[in-house]
């Protein structure tokens, strides 16, 4: 067996073993296991809900109520699948409910796009991508890439939301794409396919700008 | 002369995702070749470079799970204080009922047999209220 899927296999046992010591924690009422299991799902479900959430005081909403529902139903989770898996599953199912009451709120709307103000700008002190001591850009080439990052924002807001939060799990969350079918309940070429169509359109934006 | 093959959407995105592996050599020598293909593959590397560090830059602690541990653990022990209030007032209410008849048949005002059914319907009433109510179970799950 090569040495790297030995070591990626011995990574995934560990985080099995570590999801089964997490769940049995909360289980017996350990606090600060609950919020161990928070913060390690957070982005997760934040990239599940928001893009479908349609406001973000409703996206923080139906981020707690996620978390409650796992809360809840822990005792019935039994390992057939990642951690992450099954709480991703929770939070798609909420969030797709969610979207239906929306939408019938509304008077029944078409599930097209809306753009949700999901992702935030970028962190302070973060280090820009592009920099590096070698070779740290020159003014001007900052600002275009400053200029690029700000126009490739707004081309993921108006990107379907389910190729939104495909790009964040893959991308972010390190998920696979048969991890990503099963929470979102869609088969893996039709992930997979969201995936190259939504990294095709933003690729597609860039060479627009350049022309 | 042989037509060029230029390199695919789909081949472009497997080479860099990492699961491009036949004819990765093929794409990697015409790369050397073509300018158009290479313009792309580059597009393509800013893409993959933003979706993984830009797109949502990992945020600071949010305090989520405490907020959650006092939304769950809050209502439950207010619950609580409140069925432990409702049960003290039946009682106390009860013992009070008893003790005012008690006191009526000491001071002869009232028949012993008359005493006897109102002291029963009194204890009932309470064990009624608490089964109803569930009480005695909600207060042994909340502590």
């Amino acid at each position: 067996m090569p040495a790297g899927r030995e070591s990626d296999e011995r990574t995934a046992m560990t985080k099995e073993n570590e999801d089964r010591r997490l769940v049995k924690a909360v289980l017996t009422g350990s606090c600060r296991d609950f919020e161990e299991l928070v913060r390690r799902h957070e982005r997760l479900v934040r990239h599940i809900v928001m893009p479908m959430a349609g406001s973000v005081e409703d996206g923080e909403d139906l981020l707690q109520d996620v978390f409650m529902k796992v809360y809840a139903h822990l005792g019935t989770f039994r390992f057939e699948s990642k951690l992450s898996t099954w709480i991703g599953n929770i939070a798609f199912n909420a969030a797709t409910h969610h979207r239906a009451m929306r939408l019938r709120e509304k008077g029944g709307g078409t599930g097209t796009l809306e753009v949700v103000p999901g992702l935030p700008d970028r962190g302070p002190g973060r280090p820009d991508i592009e920099a590096t001591p070698d070779e740290a850009p020159s003014p001007v080439e900052t600002l275009v890439r400053a200029e690029e990052r700000r126009r490739l924002r707004e081309a993921v807001m108006l990107l379907p939301e389910i190729q939104r939060s495909i790009l964040l799990l893959f991308h972010q969350d390190e998920q696979t794409l048969g991890e990503i079918g099963a929470m979102l309940e869609l088969p893996v070429n039709t992930v997979k396919s969201h995936l190259f169509r939504a990294r095709r359109k933003l690729k597609e934006l860039l060479l627009r700008q350049e022309e | 002369m042989a037509k060029t093959v230029h390199c695919t959407d789909d081949d472009l995105q497997r080479y860099l995702d990492g699961s491009l592996t036949e004819g990765k050599g093929r794409l990697e020598a015409h790369m050397r070749e073509c300018r158009g293909c290479r313009r792309e593959l580059e597009a393509y590397e800013r893409v993959f470079a933003f979706a993984r560090n830009e797109m949502d830059p990992r945020a600071a602690e949010s305090g989520l799970g405490r907020a959650l541990l006092a939304r769950i653990f809050r209502p439950r022990k207010a619950a609580a204080t409140a069925d432990r209030f409702l049960l003290g007032a039946v009682f106390g209410l009860s013992a009070a009922l008893i003790i005012v008849f008690l006191i009526l048949v000491l001071r002869s005002e009232l028949p012993a047999d008359l005493f006897a059914a109102i002291l029963g319907v009194a204890g009932m009433q309470a064990l009624l209220a608490v089964k109803e109510t569930n009480l005695l179970k909600r207060i042994t799950n909340s502590i």
